[in-house]
């Protein structure tokens, strides 16, 4: 069935190709990060993270959005999901990969990273997101592949992928919300020391991702002639917009409780990120074009219930992305770190080799999503 | 959606796939499972001072590793720091203390040998290579006095401008 | 409030997450908070060691525990500060006690030089987030890093509120001019942070900096012991830690 990726036009060639050039620029930036270690990006004692684990905190959220399209289908028999579900579910394989290979990236030794596994300390979440990331990944590629090579025999998939199916929906909830619990269990970081980070990172991986999967379908109607049926996009369309609506409200819950109670603590990473403090304020600019962005996204994917437009739709799905992924991918994990504990500000600023990193990650990512859509859709329209 | 005929299947395929799997993990395996005959092993020049090793020759040999990795955990770890030889007596558990105490050439008693082998260790990317004949007996119990001066030498070395402009800070201390 | 707050935050979550995935966790947080990690003595731990440092009695200007801290344990002295690794440090009082009142204090309190090291928390968030078991708490009390097991995912520097460790950014040989060969170096890609000389303690010996200090602003001795120099001054002096309201029981102690 694999070789159905390996046929393709010009197009398709140079698609692939582009993603191979960034690919090599990311092994080539990685190979300088392991010869002179984690100094060669932006990263340092007080923002000991960066953009390695802001990708992978937002890019847990794809891989968990795969959620709200097979559940639809499988536990609620919604049919008209019948040829997205299978998208959902390669997006979300590509999207664990690549988690896992930014954890790697930002680990200080990562040839020890069998360690996790090797002296296993459940009591650390680290443990229990390795484990649910990992069988998320597992879960993912036996269900979709076994489905989808059932359909290209033409025969129904075999009894057994059911009950793996139904597992998928319920480790899809715990892969994003362990990751918030990454975060939200660490006493001195006010930003991630709330209860609603966990619902907050579920809403918006499923405003994210249901938003991905429409412009994904979009490129597949236009680039491979492949239409995976109004209704889907239209119920996606619905799926994002609640979802959306969601993560800004707890957003807009965040802010009461720090601004009211008006506890310094649980004030300052959000004056950092939205005001600035003590005359630092590099993410402002960036926190408020996600906000605004996102909350006019939302509002137009609302509108498009009554009246559907394609345009509209599509910059709305882009803009959903665009804000979350800031906000998930940039503001959460820079705005944890500021101020540090001893409530110093200091600014962050990625390097050239972090994002050169960074975008061959990426691109790894894109390659497998390519390819695997690329089989997907072959074997949907030879049936 | 169910089509009645299956397409051409890589069925006949399938023995021809795992028996190039098999024989590339074959190949793959090969340096884990052939025996190395003992000749091969270069003589290491043990330039031992004739005392007793913490094991015997026989089982040091083939699980150095194992024993200083058992040791790092519980001198880390556990914070059990002696290693209790076959008379009664003790000794530091310590590559640099006690092994290097021995065989007082790195190069000749853990090199040679693991360039052979091809393994690269990274005991020295921290531990510091003791200065041949540097060593004395459990250093640090017996020779505290002797350890202060070292510390308070290096300390000058390093902060020479401290040391000449905050002269005020050295009355107590000397 | 702002304690009762942080206290109802962290059972929730840990019950939640005991719930979902740990069981170990539920007796964790189940069993009440602060006391049951200070009076541990009679559990039949019998060491916890700690400190007490008497700013009162601390030069300003001094630097003296600091350099023979960093100089016993090859703590490399980097230029920018991005790379910057150090164990035991001075730091304005404003910001090692963020949370104690700074109304109507003098700027010459809040920016007075405080020092500044890990706290050996009875309760350490460090511990409890780190995958490998790298960090870890030993008997007596000392959180000690384990350098052949850190992975350097530095989740213990996400879960210190304290900023006490440091990650190796790069090698750090080259940074240190004169290398003491008793203690290892570090390698690039490790954590590393005070650990109150337990290769000292283990011959007998008070910390470097303990010794060094010419005012004797630091004593270290057993908390559990009813009989020490440090329990005696804890009886009679009024201390603070340093964050108490986040429940990490720090084992180092202040006279301000
Ligand atoms: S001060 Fe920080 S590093 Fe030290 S034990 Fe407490 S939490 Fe861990
Ligand atoms: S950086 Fe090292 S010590 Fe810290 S949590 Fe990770 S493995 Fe543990």
């Amino acid at each position: 069935m694999i070789e159905k990726a390996l046929a393709g036009n010009r197009f398709y060639w140079s698609w692939i190709t582009i993603l191979l050039a960034l690919v090599s620029l990311g092994v080539y930036s990685y190979s300088q990060q392991l010869t002179y270690g984690l100094t060669v990006t932006g990263m340092g004692r007080d923002i000991s993270w960066g953009v390695y684990i802001a990708q992978f905190t937002f890019l847990v959220g794809v891989a968990a959005s795969a959620l709200m399209v097979v559940l639809p289908y499988y536990l609620h028999d919604y049919k008209e999901f019948g040829k997205i579900v299978i998208i959902g579910e390669f997006l979300a394989v590509s999207a664990a990969t690549i988690c896992l290979l930014f954890v790697i990236a930002d680990m200080g030794h990562p040839s020890r990273v069998f360690y996790v596994l090797l002296y296993p300390h459940p009591k650390s979440m680290v443990f229990w997101d390795v484990q649910v990331l990992n069988g998320y990944l597992l879960i993912n590629i036996v269900s979709g592949w076994t489905v989808l090579e059932a359909e290209r025999k033409g025969v129904s998939p075999p009894t057994w992928v059911k009950p793996i199916i139904y597992l998928s929906i319920v480790w899809a909830v715990s892969i994003h919300t362990v990751t918030a619990f990454l975060y939200a269990g660490t006493p001195g970081r006010h930003l991630w020391l709330t209860a609603v980070l966990a619902p907050r990172f579920l809403a918006s991986a499923f405003a994210v991702g249901p938003a991905l999967l429409i412009l994904i379908s979009f490129i597949l109607r236009k680039f491979a002639d492949f239409d995976v049926g109004e209704k889907a996009i239209h119920k996606l369309t619905t799926i994002a917009t609640y979802a959306g609506i969601a993560n800004f409200f707890f957003v807009g819950a965040e802010f009461f409780t720090a601004f009211y109670s008006n506890i310094p603590g649980h004030k300052h990473s959000l004056e950092y990120l939205f005001f600035g403090l003590d005359g630092k304020y590099q993410l402002v600019p960036w926190m408020w074009f996600s906000m605004i962005v996102g909350i006019v996204s939302v509002m137009i994917l609302l509108y498009q219930q009554r009246r559907p437009s394609k345009k509209l739709l599509i910059a709305a799905c882009t803009g959903i992305v665009v804000s979350l992924w800031i906000d998930k991918g940039i503001g959460l994990i820079i705005g944890g770190f500021v101020p540090s504990p001893m409530e110093e500000v200091v600014e962050y600023f990625p390097t050239f080799i972090e994002i050169t990193v960074t975008l061959g990650i990426w691109a790894i990512g894109l390659l497998i999503l390519t390819a695997l859509l690329k089989v997907a859709v072959a074997v949907k329209k030879a049936t | 959606m169910i089509r009645k005929v299956p397409r051409g299947s890589m069925m006949n395929e399938k023995p021809l796939i795992f028996a190039g799997l098999a024989v590339f993990l074959l190949a793959f395996s090969y340096p884990f499972w052939q025996s190395t005959e003992d000749e091969d092993i270069p003589q290491i020049a043990m330039q031992t001072k004739g005392e007793e090793c913490v094991a015997p020759v026989e089982y040091m040999r083939k699980n150095h590793m194992k024993l200083l990795d058992i040791w790092r955990d519980s001198v880390v770890r556990d914070g059990d720091r002696f290693h209790i030889m076959p008379d009664g007596s003790k000794v530091e558990k310590s590559l640099t203390k006690t092994c290097l105490d021995c065989h007082i050439s790195k190069e000749k008693f853990c090199e040679e040998c693991h360039s052979f082998a091809s393994v690269k260790p990274y005991c020295w990317e921290c531990h510091v290579v003791p200065k041949i004949g540097s060593h004395t007996e459990l250093s640090g119990i017996d020779d505290v006095e002797e350890n202060k001066q070292n510390l308070l030498k290096n300390l000058l070395a390093r902060n020479k401008p401290l040391a000449e402009s905050k002269q005020s800070l050295n009355k107590g201390g000397q | 409030m702002i304690q009762n707050r942080r206290k109802f935050l962290k059972k929730s979550a840990g019950l939640i997450a005991g719930a979902g995935v740990v069981s170990g966790f539920i007796s964790k947080y189940a069993t009440g908070f602060a006391k049951a990690s200070t009076e541990k003595a009679a559990s039949g731990k019998s060491i916890r060691w700690g400190m007490v440092i008497d700013m009162r009695k601390c030069i300003d200007g001094c630097v003296k525990c600091i350099e023979v801290c960093h100089v016993t344990h090859n703590v490399p002295e980097f230029d920018n500060p991005k790379d910057e690794i150090k164990w035991i440090w001075k730091s304005d009082y404003a910001k090692v006690f963020p949370s104690k009142d700074q109304q109507f204090v003098s700027e010459e309190t809040r920016q007075k030089p405080f020092l500044s090291l890990c706290n050996h928390c009875a309760d350490p968030p460090c511990v409890i987030v780190c995958p490998t078991g790298a960090t870890f708490k030993r008997k007596d009390g000392i959180v000690e890093m384990d350098f052949h097991r850190c992975i350097g995912c530095r989740f213990c520097m996400s879960a210190c509120p304290y900023g006490s460790r440091s990650f190796n950014w790069r090698d750090p040989r080259p940074a240190i001019e004169n290398i003491t060969p008793e203690y290892p170096t570090r390698e690039k890609g490790v954590v590393e942070k005070c650990n109150f000389c337990s290769e000292r303690l283990a011959k007998g010996q008070q910390p470097a900096c303990v010794e060094e200090c010419p005012e004797n602003v630091l004593t270290f001795g057993n908390l559990y012991d009813k009989n020490t120099e440090i329990r005696k001054i804890l009886k009679e002096n009024p201390t603070i830690t340093r964050k108490p309201e986040l429940g990490t029981n720090p084992s180092v102690f202040y006279i301000t």
